[in-house]
């Protein structure tokens, strides 16, 4: 047996996490390649025997294509008003140096905030105003939702840019609203990416508000999924090649700006 | 009178920037927040032909006599103290591993990234697939590496939470991981070398070096993914709907059946105030850690 040098064992520990961190995603794209009840075969089959797309098209025959458009809209407006009115509101609190040192103190405790006990009223609010089963309704809930932390993030990446630039701006007789989205903005470029991906990304994975706010007009993705099994046979195949199709944007998004990411993600989390 | 109107915003810009942020926030959030509490004060069944009714502490007296918000509490301080502490070790952990640079590590941290960017829905789709008891993977290798009978993952008390606790791991260990590389990446040479010279071991150097320094950013990850899990839900949902019995049933988890099944909006609403008490009471405790450091 060759000896277990220190970096085998890390090759061997570092291979048995990336198994356990990657095989259920693989199981549920296996079983999206199966034929309708080939999830209840025992033993279970790693790969089916047929690969299929029969999963996909019933899926989106059953509602599916409606659900990722629905999904789409929620999650596209709701990122395009969180960086609109987060990039002015960050821009506008970096005046205040003692808010923003504060501020990740804030964003915890609204965080601690069930969201609970905020959905209980939203509920009676929306219903009163006939915005159930709405898209304002997730639009509006996911934006406020989302908005601290594009805030705080942007906070982080507008500190980076020395106030020179825009004293010169200003000097040279530009407005301050001609500095911010002449200047400002196109200089934060990375940090509006790696935002404008997490302010699409959580409405389009939110579930708990989707599932209270909708009924049958809008039909969100992540309602969708759990609706499958509603009935007495569970069309499992379905329920993963939706699924695959779920986590497809996110995932595909997250590789082309990867580069963008991770520096959003540790610049927001460590500067905490 | 245009350019008066001009030049007035661009003197008021912060407010006018703040402002819609503000509007929004407020009606969003911070109104609903104040009438949850002003729900919580009153007996209020939808679902009944009655109108609401005072009921000043009346619903918190209830809720500290009631034997199911007791164990719906104890379910999340367990579930969450479990998978958080798994998230910690097992992130800080990998973290420790992968503070090299070595050839193609960007993408075993990307991969590392899938759990967190799924949506919860799918990772408890994707675990209620794997523990299926006749049909799931893990029983079928369990039973040929170890022969073990098949495990009822989602259908006894005990393994379901288990499973709950082990989905939810799953999906946010890699959160840890990537903020602990963050933060082990800001240590600077100097330090281990300094180590090396005085002879110190890769273990002695983990634990007077990089522990000391890295416990703040530890705790403070933990901090926020204690908060985040209490208000667990969708992996709950799909994989025992809170059962079998109650055994999953967290207090986030009750007090959405309180609301939306039952109705029971002002003992729900009561409830979440509940939660929220009991969240800034452990947030302090662990901030208070954070602070010695």
């Amino acid at each position: 047996m060759a000896k277990l040098t220190r970096p085998t064992i890390i090759c061997i520990v570092m291979a048995i996490f990336l198994g356990v961190t990657l095989f259920p995603f693989l199981w549920m794209l296996s079983t999206s390649f199966k034929i309708r009840g080939e999830f209840f075969t025992s033993p279970p089959l790693f790969i089916p025997p047929r690969i299929t797309l029969s999963a996909y098209k019933a899926s989106l025959g059953a509602g599916g294509v409606k659900a990722l458009q629905d999904s789409f809209i929620i999650a596209s407006v709701s990122m395009i008003f969180s960086l609109i009115l987060g990039s002015m509101g960050a821009y506008a609190l970096r005046g205040f140096k003692r808010i923003g040192k504060n501020f990740a103190f804030w964003i915890l405790l609204i965080e601690m905030v069930p969201s609970i006990s905020i959905a209980l009223p939203l509920f009676i609010l929306y219903r009163t105003l006939h915005l159930l089963d709405t898209y304002t309704a997730l639009i509006l809930g996911n934006t406020v939702f989302v908005l601290p932390f594009v805030i705080w993030l942007l906070m982080g990446f507008l500190e980076e840019i020395p106030f020179e630039i825009e004293e010169a701006a200003q000097i040279d007789g530009c407005s301050r609203f001609q500095i911010f989205t002449q200047i400002t903005l196109p200089l934060i470029k990375p940090g509006l990416v790696a935002v404008g991906f997490f302010a699409f990304i959580l409405p389009w994975n939110e579930f708990l508000m989707a599932l209270i706010f909708t009924r049958s007009r809008v039909t969100p993705l992540t309602v969708v999924i759990p609706s499958l099994v509603m009935s007495d046979t569970v069309a499992w195949e379905q329920v993963a090649a939706l699924s695959i199709m779920a986590i497809g944007p996110p995932i595909l998004i997250a590789i082309v700006f990867q580069r963008y990411l991770v520096r959003g993600l540790t610049f927001g989390a460590v500067k905490g | 009178m245009a350019e008066r109107l001009k030049e007035w915003a661009n003197k008021h810009l912060t407010i006018l920037f703040l402002l819609p942020s503000i509007v929004i926030i407020s009606l969003v959030c911070a109104f609903p927040l104040g009438y949850s509490l002003f729900m919580s004060f009153h007996f209020w069944e939808l679902a009944s032909p009655l109108p609401r009714t005072f009921g000043g502490l009346g619903n918190y007296i209830e809720i500290v006599y009631s034997v199911r918000f007791w164990c719906s509490l104890f379910n999340s301080v367990s579930i969450v103290g479990v998978s958080v502490t798994i998230q910690i070790v097992v992130g800080f952990g990998l973290a420790l591993f992968l503070n090299r640079e070595f050839r193609g590590r960007s993408l075993i941290v990307a991969v590392f990234l899938v759990p967190t960017i799924i949506a919860p829905v799918v990772v408890a789709f994707m675990w209620k697939m794997l523990y299926s008891e006749r049909f799931g993977p893990i029983n079928y290798i369990l039973h040929l590496a170890w022969g073990l009978r098949q495990i009822p993952w989602l259908s006894r008390p005990l393994p379901a939470v288990f499973s709950v606790i082990l989905a939810n791991a799953w999906e946010w260990f890699p959160l840890v991981l990537l903020v602990s590389l963050g933060g082990l990446q800001s240590i600077p040479n100097d330090y281990y070398d300094a180590a090396k010279i005085d002879g110190a071991s890769r273990w002695q150097i983990v634990r007077y070096i990089v522990l000391p320094l890295m416990s703040p950013i530890i705790l403070i990850i933990a901090l926020i993914r204690v908060i985040e899990d209490f208000k667990l839900f969708d992996i709950i949902y799909v994989l025992t709907h809170g059962g079998p019995g109650m055994s999953t049933e967290t207090l986030n988890y009750y007090t959405y059946l309180k609301g939306f099944k039952f109705f029971s909006f002002g003992y729900a609403g009561a409830l979440s105030y509940m939660q929220l008490i009991v969240v800034i009471g452990i947030a302090i405790v662990l901030v208070r850690n954070i602070m010695r450091k």
